[in-house]
């Protein structure tokens, strides 16, 4: 893992928040713990935060923090699924989906209409790959059968998808969200994507 | 959501059960539950083990509870006492038992009185601890913490206090008496006798009785 840490000190002075403040947070589950590090320095063991997530996790809550009650904004932020349904057109209506990661999906599920979070999420990497323009059609609708298989290994939605590709030729890949892979020289990963990450800011936009 | 009647649950003599959601629970007697078990209320007189997750909207523990999973709790009266193998939430926290916590506690509001171990961290908005027995605590990370002497009614303490262990205290204010650790870096420290400190590193305001021993002091606000 090489992210950029952040000891809790400086992320005290530049967030502007206070002890209580992040221990409740966290208490509440706004911060989840696995972001706590520790790590011993010459002080002893000091507490460490994965820079980029942290800071923006705790705009988020600033953001949010007096229109939404705590219990709620957590169960947006975190990345467990939520009891939801919604149409696939809706979701195309309210932008959250584009109209061909739409029709690719129907492709797969013809008889899809009224989709589950497990499937809107689904849905929604279709989009992001082909938002990211490094994706083929062909390979936009196997991924949601590749989705399909991941999901039943990584239940907690806590992965990586990545498509790696070699000779044009494109296999999609789960895998845990820092696990190691050593790729073919080849090979190169022409798109990568946090799929806890992806959720919660899909929730975001649903809620 | 649809409206269930969630049964009411009373064991006298001895009874296992295999959890599940219920109303009111109570244990007079000695109850082992198998699986996870969500309730309204529970109170327990006698004896509670539970091998799974518990969790209660209000709990009453004056007898002995021993939970091997997490527990959630919305308030949580602890008299006898509580050991819990998990991690404990709590919305309020009062007690003047024992509790052994092996993972995190968590609570909105708390009142110590009694003997406490947390292995983990112990987090509040507000925490008062009165030493009625010995505290030991990891970590805490709080809005305010109190700790104070009990009170008798009668000048001279008749029994001899706890003390306070803790690794590290992160908090917003801070006033300790009788209280042994590492680090505490609070904004606002008052220290009161009795108090052994390695590292105090405050940003607003510091304040030390003279009997509390504190080798390094820091004013983090200065600097930065």
């Amino acid at each position: 893992m090489d992210e950029e840490l952040i000891s809790k000190k400086e992320l005290l002075d530049l967030a502007g928040i206070s002890y209580g403040q992040l221990y409740r947070w966290k208490r509440k589950k706004l911060i989840p713990e696995e972001w706590f590090i520790r790590k011993s320095t010459f002080t002893g063991q000091e507490t460490f935060f994965p820079r980029d997530k942290i800071l923006s996790r705790i705009e988020q809550i600033k953001q949010w923090k007096d229109d939404v009650p705590l219990d709620e904004l957590a169960k947006r932020l975190s990345p467990d699924g939520i009891d939801l349904e919604r149409a696939v057109d809706d979701l195309v209506r309210l932008g959250i989906v584009s109209d061909l990661a739409r029709r690719l999906y129907a492709e797969v599920y013809p008889r899809a209409r009224v989709l589950a979070f497990r499937e809107i999420v689904a849905v929604y990497l279709v989009h992001e790959a082909l938002q990211s323009g490094q994706v083929s059609l062909d390979e936009a609708r196997q991924l949601v059968s590749a989705y399909e298989q991941s999901v039943t290994v990584f239940r907690d939605m806590q992965m990586r998808i990545d498509l790696v590709r070699k000779l044009g030729v494109g296999i999609w890949l789960a895998r845990a969200p820092n696990a190691e892979v050593v790729l073919d020289p080849q090979a190169n990963v022409a798109f990568s994507i946090d799929v806890a990450r992806a959720i919660e800011q899909l929730k975001l936009k649903l809620m | 959501m649809e409206h269930e009647r969630k049964p009411n649950l009373v064991v006298m003599g001895e009874s296992t059960t295999a959890g599940g959601r219920f109303g009111k629970v109570r244990i007079m007697g000695q109850a082992d539950v198998t699986g996870p078990m969500e309730c309204d209320g529970v109170r327990v007189m006698g004896q509670l083990e539970a091998r799974s997750d518990l969790s209660a909207e209000t709990a009453l523990i004056l007898g002995q509870v021993v939970c091997r999973g997490d527990m959630v709790v919305g308030k949580l009266d602890v008299k006898g006492a509580l050991t819990c193998a998990g991690h404990l939430s709590t919305s309020q926290l009062k007690t003047a038992g024992e509790v052994a916590v092996k993972g995190n506690c968590g609570a909105d509001w708390a009142l110590i009185r009694g003997a406490l171990s947390v292995e983990g961290l112990l987090s509040a908005d507000e925490a008062r601890v009165v030493l009625h027995g010995p505290c030991r605590v990891r970590e805490m990370g709080m809005g305010r913490l109190m700790v104070e002497l009990p009170k008798w009614p009668w000048g001279q303490p008749m029994r001899k206090h706890g003390t306070l262990v803790a690794d590290v205290i992160e908090a917003d204010v801070v006033d300790l008496v009788h209280t042994r650790a590492r680090v505490v870096r609070a904004q606002a420290v008052r220290l009161g006798p009795g108090c052994e400190i390695e590292c105090v590193e405050y940003s607003r305001s510091y304040e030390a009785h003279p009997s509390a021993r504190v080798e390094r002091v820091t004013d983090v606000g200065a600097a930065g």
